[in-house]
């Protein structure tokens, strides 16, 4: 007889990772908030608003973190294809929306004040707008198209077609120049005082590990989810449920 | 006359020294904004948006309750007819 219950008195491995990454997560994002707002100075040309700076871009790699997890999930899903791959997948794609949309609410209010005006099409604005775009497109297409095998290759390979974006958003500012500022990938360094590093590489690390914790979070609930979508299917295989398999 | 010419021709297009004790003209895409106000809208940005997305989470997990729910009901019919079968057979 078919078991209902797969997985049943293992506990899977998202549960072990989740407790210390959160801790790990709590305790660096304290620290960046104590150091960008309490210790690293104001810049000089552009005063507070530069403070935007020790989370956006933080968010930016944030959203790369994400979009990685979603092409690694994609491609490993097209080789050999499981619950777990495609979770990751479709965790990827929600992590990168949702770190996008912080880079792209905080990078115009931040270029409010630097250069006068919310948006322009910088090369790197745009072409990260359009990463951003790639990943709801995959994100509506798993919410509306249902979630069988050919809906779940197709959306692996607009995993993949998104993460091709993703140099052309990091290079875009030294091949085609534009307006958007250099500091960190830049020569010579723009972060001139100590405290504005310490609070940066506090950011940068704070938020390695929150999207960590994210995807964990997100993977662990996908993966219940297919459980429980198998578990419907038994039980219709099993004449217990008269309920139409979907 | 010769310098009153050059003194209209230096002035901005369609400006006239007289003009800025009459009119406030805005710069085109040179707004200022408070940094302090900027700062303050970009962090409640941040928090709105992942509340947003926990909320979402949230709203996942209670379908998934509700089918988990829908599988129980199933089970407990089936094993309640199974119980039902038994005692005919016997």
């Amino acid at each position: 007889m078919t078991t209902l219950t797969r997985k049943s008195g293992k506990r899977a491995w998202t549960d072990s990772l989740f407790v210390p990454l959160l801790g790990i997560t709590t305790v660096l994002l304290l620290a960046t908030i104590h150091w960008a707002f309490l210790k690293a100075p104001v810049e000089a040309r552009m005063g507070i608003v530069q403070k935007i700076f020790y989370f956006h871009v933080p968010s930016a790699y944030a959203m790369y973190i994400g979009a990685t997890a979603c092409f690694i999930g994609s491609v490993m899903y097209l080789l050999k294809p499981t619950d777990a791959r495609d979770a990751l997948g479709r965790a990827g794609a929600e992590v990168a929306i949702v770190m996008g949309l912080i880079v792209l609410i905080t990078g115009p209010l931040w270029a409010a004040k630097a250069w006068g005006y919310f948006w322009t099409w910088d090369p790197r604005l745009t072409t990260a707008m359009l990463s951003w775009l790639v990943y709801v497109a995959y994100s509506v297409l798993r919410g509306f198209s249902g979630d069988g095998p050919g809906e779940r290759k197709f959306a692996a390979a607009l995993g993949i077609l998104g993460a091709a974006n993703l140099p052309i958003i990091h290079y875009s500012v030294q091949k085609w120049g534009g307006q958007h500022p250099t500091v960190v990938t830049g020569k010579g360094g723009g972060l001139q005082h100590v405290d504005m590093k310490i609070a940066f590489w506090l950011g940068m690390a704070a938020f390695t590990f929150f999207a960590a914790t994210l995807l964990v979070a997100r993977v662990r609930l996908e993966l219940v989810r297919s459980r429980i979508a198998r578990a419907e299917e038994d039980a219709i295989d099993l004449g217990l449920d008269d309920r139409t398999e979907t | 006359m010769t310098s009153d010419w050059v003194s209209v021709q230096q002035a901005p297009q369609g400006v006239v020294p007289d003009d800025r004790a009459t009119e406030f003209v805005a710069v085109d895409g040179a707004e200022h904004y408070s940094g302090s106000k900027l700062v303050v809208t970009a962090y409640i940005a941040i928090w709105v948006i992942l509340m947003a997305w926990i909320f979402l989470l949230w709203r996942k997990q209670s379908s998934l309750s509700d089918r988990l729910e829908g599988l129980e009901r199933t089970l407990d019919r089936a094993a309640a007819d199974a119980e039902k079968k038994a005692k005919q057979g016997t």
